[in-house]
This record gives structure tokens, C-alpha cells and sequence, in this order.
């Protein structure tokens, strides 16, 4: 009887011990658990994005650095992964791509921005990045918005298996964004109204001089099929009927002399892109040369122009010196104007842009272009007489 | 030994010079005794010409037939000279002018072969290359080409023992210079030059022309001459009034126009009230040379007048309230270039042939020291972004720039633009433009790169310039280590012959 009640005793103490043990695994158990999800607690995949700048000798670009910390968690040790990160404008509701005009950031045969990394290998099965980790730097300069204005823009970073494709982690993060710049949707909404703008500036600098030549109708009819020939073939026709219909329309209204160039412009001002005013500014010199020469009425026009729709003045005069030359213009524009002096310029700021045109000119009055040489020794001699003045 | 010679070859007057037995330079007289010859050819016939002040004097008579101011066409491949069926390249009509000099001057300092020309310090490679086979038409060996300023400078340290920054204003018959050095003694070193490439004694004839003929239009409300031959007559005596209002306030003269005799007279002032827009153009050079060359005015310590035209006294009145200080006369303005170009023909044979050089003369060229700069800026032709335009276009990035110091090595990074790009071209330029469009191309070198890379590789583009006007381009692709280079020699082109070596009859 002792020795059965001893066996019994044993056994219940193993149990009580057993269960005390498992009690105790259960508890560190537990505790690992809680440390390993505490840990992924803290270490959550994330991105953030801040506003930075980088420079080198011939650079200086704002930009969004685009950064994650936190776990991925792989199949195993030393896998593969490859980050990706998209642009998008969320304003409205939808996810709306973000364009990029540089190729290496675009996605295939698209301007959408699409940002894929080389291949990182992970060391560990959970690898965690402690600290804010750059994943690409994005120039601002370079990106395009559907639309202008104050803009939500989303980042979303993904990082996935290069060969399945399948995610490890994603995150996306939103930051508000002032949008100067025309959008690209705007500039669809507008394609058809800056069409029409072109045709009718490029149409009131060829009136300007009084007449209407053939060769600068040539200048607006080229522009006009090369316009056409970028539209889907279906809807070629009809474009071409609706620009051929503008132009007679804007011809009357030249011949009725009822168009405010002002009103054109300002339009202009409104919609167009930077690129677009340039596009818009190379056809009216081009209008204005057709002919062979530049009379006082058309350099009037193409300076109200630039003035208006407010062009960068050091490519608008490299444009202007190119296309219209002193060499053409059949009667003398104000020299101070041609000559890039502005009246709000002090004395001395005369004298300094005075002497840095100089020294453009005479750097190109012995070039092997004689048409060239002959701009240049006009060029020099105003700046000449213009100096007189301000000595 | 043999003679060493400089020569000043001058739009409107040229002379030359050569070292005398104890190294000093002294100029030559023509054969009628002059010290310097107008750079006119007045072609007689098909086979006689007169080259010279006789050239001169005769021009108002068959003007067509005279040749004269050929040097500002240097640049100008399209310049043809046409007379009695006959055409001459500006080079050409310079051998001329250089054979007559030589002639002369060897019948009285004996063989006359190697030779140091002058030209103005903007003249681009072409128009040096020009001046060169001018000689070499002449039957000459170049042995080098000195720019003018710094010719002059080099004839003025080494007769006068000067310290400082010296600013040389050469203003020639039809070119002006205007070139900042550091002189120590006898050791010259350029700090920058730049020229203005049609100013000079020719434009001031040309106002005084303009002048005179507004003084008798207003008088008789008639025409002064009524064709090219009286036009040049009356250029010269416009030549002459210039002349005499630089030691005059005012001249009277007789004029029998086209429509009678009348008593005109020209006022100094008028002719400076003239001419201020070309003095405004010197005033603009000097303020730009000034700032190549990191100077204020006051940091110039003297001031060289060069040039025939460095005479007319508004000329004088406007650097001196320019720089604020008065400018040296004492050097012979007329002769100074050539003086100095033989004292440069010494210093090259010194050095590249001393044999050929008496041991005096060597030791009087080795106590001479003359340091020159790139007079222009050579580049290549990449593809950037322009942020106005929203896209990428072609763009001059200068790799040595202008008043670089010579010899110079000068090196920049590109990138490739596309994945896969198996090909990078560089335009070698020679301008200080950034749009392609307005400098000179001289040449391309193409590397072949390997395929499948990414874009963005680096490519060095490398440009060593040396003294003899020689640079050597490397194109390096950085990661496959790989180079494709060219020689650019700027100093002769041997590939015309000498075609026109008789024509000369004097």
C-alpha cells in the first residue's frame, strides 16, 4: 500500500512538476513571442519623404528623398529584393500617375514615373533597416503633374522578389505639393485652345507689316501638318478641318482688324507651358523672317510678345538674335530694347550688361560664318553708341 | 650664322626687324630708306607690280588694281582679290608684302630664311595658319607667329628695366589689341589678351572721309567724287588730315569735288565727336581685358601705347581717363611689334637650333623669359537639359578656357545618354560661345564603346595645348579604359604649294 501511494505520490508531483515546467516554457514562450512582435511593433516597414537638394559642378536640383526603415522579412537568409517607387496625384480621389520627362525614371513606353531599383540582397531572413535608408532621390524639376496647383502626391514604395514578383513590403506616404507648372491633364484640356493661339499670334505677327506673305503662311501651314500628324490618324481629319476652319475665321478677323493681341496673350499666359511659349515664340520669328527681313511693326510684335507671356530673357534673346539678326531688320528697333537694356537697370548694371554683350559679340565677329561676323560688327557698334550714354 | 628676323605684318603698314650682332633688335629699312612700308600692292599689269608707299600714292589712279587692308580678310576663305584675270587669297597678296620686306632687307643684312611673324593676339587658328603659309608662299620658314601685344611688350622689358602689371594698347592700322602682362625684368607673362577685329586706323581714314565729304555737301550741296578712283584720292588726303590733327587742333584744306573748289576746316573736336563710337569700342575691350584678367584699373602699373593709331590724341585722352593714369609714348609705336617678333625668332632659335645663333645673341636671349596664354577657348560640343526649353540640347562646354596659360592640360567628365549608346562623338571647338551654333568646329573624334551597358557612363574628354599651337584631344572611356585620341596641329597647312612664288616683279 506505502509503495503504491508512493508511486501515486511520484506521479503527481511529475504532473504538478510537468505542468509547472510547461507553465514556465509556455511563459517564455510567450515572452520570445511578445519580444519578436514588440520588436516588428517598432521596426514596421515605412517611407517618408523629405524636400533636399543635390548639386555637382554643373547641377543644383531640389529634390524628394525618398526613404524607408523598418523589417522585411524574406523567405530565408541573403535574398533577393528590388525597391520600386511610384508617383501619384491623389487630389481628387483617384490615383492619378505622376509623368517624368527624364527616361531613365520613366516606365516602358510611357512618360509615367516608375523608379526600379538595381537588385539588394538582404543579408538576413528578417532584416531589419534601424535607421531612414534613401532609396532614390527624385529632381523635382523633373516631374510632371496632371495638374497645377496645390496637389496630394503620394510615394509608394514596394519592395518585392525580382523573379516572382511578389511583395516582401509596401508603404506609401502623402505630402502636399504646390504645382506651378501647367499639369499635363490641363495641358491636354488646352492642347486644342494653345493650338488655336499659335495660329492666330503666329497669323497677327505675319499681318503686322501690313501684308500677309506666302512664305509666312508656308511657316504657319508646316507647323499646322506637323501638329496634325501627331493626332491619332481617325481623328486627323477632323483636326484638320478645325484648324483650316480657324484660320479662315482668324483671317477675318485680322482683315476686320478685330483681334486684341493682348487678350491672345494673356490666354497664352494661362495655359501654356514653358515649352509651349517657346514653341509658340520660335513660330512667330520664324513668321517675322519669312520674308528675308524684320521691319519695325513685326519687332514691335515679337518684343510685345516675350514681354507678355513673360519668357526667360536670356533664351528669349539667344532666340531672337538667331532667328531675327540685326542683319535683317530693315528699320531700327529702339537699341536699347534689341540690346537687351531694361530701364529698371542702374547705371552700372547698364554698363555690366553693356560689357558682357560685348564680349559675346566679339567672340563671334571672327567666326567662319559670314553672316554671323556681319550680326556681330552690327552688334558691336550698337553696343557702342549705347555705352557713350552710360559713361 | 644667319640673319634672325621679325616681322610686323600690318593691315595698313609693315615692318621688319632683325638682331644685331650683340642681340639687340633693330628694324630694316626698305630699299627707298623707309623704317616701315604700307602694306598696298598696286598690280600694273599681269606681270608688274609696285608693293609699298608707291603702291600707295598710285592707288587714286586705277584703284581696282590695288590691293590694300587684305589682312582683315584672313578669316575669309570667300576673299578673292581679282585683277587683270587673275584671283589672290588674302594669303596670297601677304606673301607679297613679306617678299618684298625680305628682298629688301636682305640686300642689307644678307640671306633672310627664318623667320617670326607677327599677328594680332585674336587671330583664331585659321587665320594664324594663313599667316603662316603667307610666308612659306614667300619662301620663308616660319619658325613662329608672336601675338603683337605680346611682341611689343617683349621689345619694351627688354630695353627698359620695368616692374609690374603693364597693359599694352595696340591700336594698328585696321586691327586692336589690348593684352595685360606681369613683368619682372626681362621675365613676360601674359595674363590675358583679346582683340577687336576691325578697329583701327583704316575706320578712323573711312570717318574722316564721312567727314569731309558732309563739310562739302554742306557747302555746295554737291558730291565730293564721283567714282572709286576719287574716293580713294580723297582717302588719302583724309589719311593725311587725321595725321595732322593728332599734333593740330584744326587743318584748312581746298577741295576739288565733283562740284568745285571749297575751304573747308575739320576741328580735332570734330573728328573725336566722329570717331567716339569706335573710342567707345576701345573703351569696351579694355574693360573686358580688365576683367579677364581678374584686374582693377588701379592695379595696372603702366600703361604701353602700340600702333600707329595709339597717336591720335582723343585715342590718348581716353585711355588716360580710363585707366586713370598717363600712358608711356616713349616706345617707337610704328616698330615696336617687329622688334619684338625678332627678339622672339631669337628666343626660338636659342632653343630649337643654337647652333645657327652666335654665342652672344644666345646669352643675351637667355636672359629672357615670355610666358603666353590660349587666346581662345576650345570645347567640345555635349548634349545637356535646358531647363527653359524642357529638353535636352546641344551646348559648347569649354575645356581650356581663354588666357589659360600655356602649355595647359585641361580635362572634363561626360555621360552617355542612352543604354546601349555604342558610340560617343566629340565635336572639338574653338570659341568661347555655349551655342554650337556660333564657334568654329575643327574636328571630331569618335570612341567606340562597349555594348549593353547602362547609361551614364563617364567619358573624359582631355585637351593638351602646347606653345607651337599644337593640341592633343583624348577621348577616354573611364570604365573600359579606353582611348581614341587625335594631334590637331594649328600651326601650318603644307597642302597648298607654292603657285604664285614668281608673280613678284618690283
Amino acid at each position: 500500500m506505502e509503495f503504491i501511494g508512493l508511486v501515486i505520490a511520484y506521479f503527481v508531483i511529475s504532473f504538478i512538476w510537468g505542468a509547472i515546467q510547461q507553465s514556465f516554457r509556455e511563459k517564455k514562450l510567450d515572452g520570445l513571442l511578445k519580444e519578436v512582435a514588440e520588436e516588428r511593433r517598432q521596426n514596421v516597414f515605412q517611407a517618408k519623404v523629405t524636400e533636399d537638394n543635390i548639386q555637382g559642378e554643373d547641377y543644383d536640383w531640389d529634390v524628394f528623398n525618398i526613404k524607408v526603415k523598418g523589417i522585411i522579412e524574406g523567405p530565408n537568409d541573403n535574398f533577393d529584393v528590388k525597391f520600386q517607387v511610384r508617383v501619384f496625384d491623389i487630389t481628387d480621389g483617384e490615383e492619378i500617375p505622376v509623368f517624368t520627362t527624364l527616361e531613365e525614371f520613366q516606365a516602358e513606353k510611357s512618360r509615367v514615373f516608375w523608379y526600379e531599383s538595381e537588385i539588394d540582397e538582404m543579408p538576413y531572413q528578417d532584416t531589419i533597416f534601424k535607421d531612414w535608408w534613401t532609396v532614390t532621390k527624385i529632381p523635382k524639376l523633373f516631374l510632371e503633374y496632371p495638374r497645377s496647383g496645390n496637389r496630394k502626391i503620394k510615394f509608394k514604395v514596394v519592395v518585392y522578389d525580382p523573379v516572382s514578383r511578389n511583395i516582401y513590403k509596401e508603404d506609401s506616404v502623402t505630402i502636399s505639393h504646390q504645382n506651378e507648372d501647367t499639369g499635363y491633364l490641363d495641358k491636354e484640356d488646352n492642347t486644342e485652345y494653345f493650338e488655336e493661339m499659335l495660329i492666330k499670334t503666329a497669323m497677327l505677327v505675319s499681318a503686322s507689316d501690313g501684308e500677309m506673305d506666302s512664305n509666312e503662311a508656308n511657316i504657319v501651314k508646316s507647323w499646322i501638318q506637323k501638329r496634325l500628324s501627331h493626332y491619332n490618324e481617325a481623328f486627323q481629319d477632323s483636326e484638320k478641318e478645325r484648324l483650316n476652319s480657324y484660320v479662315k475665321d482668324v483671317y477675318q478677323e485680322i482683315k476686320a482688324d478685330s483681334i486684341d493681341i493682348y487678350e491672345v496673350l494673356e490666354g497664352i499666359e494661362n495655359i501654356a507651358s514653358e515649352g509651349e511659349k517657346f514653341e509658340l515664340f520660335q513660330i512667330c520669328l520664324d513668321v517675322a523672317e519669312a520674308d528675308g527681313e524684320a521691319d519695325d511693326a513685326e519687332l514691335a510684335i515679337i518684343h510685345d510678345i516675350a514681354d507678355y507671356i513673360d519668357l526667360d530673357k536670356k533664351q528669349f534673346r539667344s532666340m531672337i538674335e538667331k532667328t531675327l539678326p540685326v542683319t535683317i531688320h530693315v528699320s531700327q528697333v529702339d537699341d536699347e530694347t534689341l540690346l537687351g537694356i531694361d530701364p529698371s537697370m542702374s547705371n552700372k548694371e547698364v554698363k555690366k550688361h553693356l560689357r558682357e554683350q560685348y564680349q559675346k559679340w566679339n567672340a563671334r565677329v571672327a567666326s567662319s560664318d559670314s553672316a554671323t561676323r556681319e550680326q556681330a560688327e552690327k552688334m558691336i557698334n550698337l553696343i557702342a553708341e549705347a555705352r557713350k550714354k552710360y559713361t | 650664322m644667319s640673319n634672325i628676323v621679325g616681322i610686323d605684318l600690318g593691315t595698313t603698314m609693315s615692318a621688319i626687324a632683325a638682331l644685331n650682332s650683340v642681340g639687340k633688335p633693330e628694324i630694316v629699312p626698305n630699299k627707298d630708306g623707309d623704317r616701315i612700308t604700307p602694306s598696298v600692292i598696286f598690280f600694273e599689269s599681269i606681270n608688274k607690280s609696285l608693293i609699298g608707299e608707291e603702291a600707295k600714292n598710285t592707288a587714286a589712279t586705277d584703284s581696282k588694281s590695288v590691293a590694300k587692308e587684305f589682312k582683315r580678310e584672313m578669316h575669309n576663305d570667300d576673299y578673292k582679290f581679282e585683277v587683270h584675270g587673275n584671283s589672290y587669297t588674302a594669303s596670297d597678296l601677304s606673301s607679297f608684302i613679306l617678299k618684298k620686306l625680305t628682298q629688301d632687307a636682305s640686300q642689307q643684312v644678307g640671306s633672310i630664311k627664318d623667320v617670326v611673324i607677327s599677328v594680332p593676339a585674336y587671330f583664331k587658328e585659321n587665320q594664324r595658319n594663313a599667316t603662316m603659309q603667307a610666308g612659306q608662299l614667300a619662301g620663308l620658314n616660319v619658325i613662329a607667329i608672336i601675338n603683337e601685344p605680346t611682341a611689343a611688350a617683349l621689345y619694351y622689358a627688354s630695353t627698359t628695366d620695368i616692374k609690374g602689371k603693364g597693359l599694352v594698347y595696340d591700336l594698328g592700322g585696321g586691327t586692336f589689341d589690348v593684352t595685360v602682362t606681369q613683368t619682372d625684368g626681362k621675365d613676360i607673362q601674359i595674363i590675358a589678351s583679346s582683340g577687336d577685329h576691325h578697329l583701327g586706323g583704316v575706320d578712323f581714314d573711312q570717318a574722316m572721309l564721312e567727314l569731309i565729304e558732309e563739310k562739302y555737301k554742306a557747302a555746295t550741296n554737291g558730291k565730293l567724287y564721283a567714282d572709286e578712283d576719287g574716293r580713294h584720292e580723297f582717302l588719302l588726303l583724309a589719311e593725311d588730315i587725321k595725321k595732322s590733327l593728332s599734333s593740330r587742333n584744326s587743318r584748312k584744306e581746298k577741295l576739288a569735288g565733283e562740284d568745285g573748289k571749297v575751304m573747308i576746316e575739320i576741328t580735332q573736336v570734330e573728328f573725336e565727336e566722329k570717331i567716339s563710337t569706335y573710342i567707345s569700342r576701345t573703351e569696351l575691350l579694355v574693360e573686358q581685358v580688365l576683367d579677364e584678367a581678374d584686374c582693377e584699373e588701379s592695379d595696372i602699373d603702366y600703361i604701353l601705347l602700340v600702333g600707329g593709331s595709339s597717336r591720335i590724341p582723343a585715342i590718348q585722352k581716353s585711355i588716360k581717363k580710363l585707366m586713370g593714369k598717363e600712358p608711356i609714348v616713349a616706345v617707337n609705336v610704328d616698330e615696336a611689334v617687329a622688334l619684338g617678333a625678332a627678339i622672339k625668332a631669337g628666343l626660338v632659335l636659342v632653343k630649337d637650333n643654337p647652333s645657327t645663333v652666335s654665342s652672344t645673341i644666345a646669352n643675351e636671349m637667355r636672359t629672357i623669359k615670355v610666358g603666353d596664354v590660349a587666346n581662345h577657348s576650345y570645347g567640345a560640343i555635349t548634349l545637356s537639359y535646358n531647363e527653359n526649353l524642357g529638353k535636352y540640347i546641344d551646348e559648347n562646354v569649354l575645356i581650356i578656357k581663354k588666357n589659360t596659360p600655356l602649355p595647359a592640360t585641361m580635362s572634363d567628365t561626360f555621360y552617355t545618354t542612352h543604354e546601349g549608346q555604342e558610340v560617343v562623338s566629340v565635336t572639338i571647338t574653338i570659341g568661347e560661345d555655349s551655342d554650337p551654333d556660333f564657334v568654329d568646329k575643327v574636328d571630331i573624334i569618335e570612341i567606340s564603346l562597349p555594348s549593353n551597358r547602362p547609361e551614364g557612363q563617364a567619358i573624359e574628354v582631355k585637351y593638351s595645348y602646347d606653345e607651337n599651337q599644337i593640341m592633343h584631344c583624348e577621348v577616354k572611356d573611364i570604365s573600359s579604359g579606353k582611348i581614341e585620341s587625335k594631334k590637331i596641329d594649328f600651326s601650318i597647312d603644307t597642302s597648298k604649294k607654292n603657285t604664285l612664288d614668281a608673280f613678284l616683279v618690283d
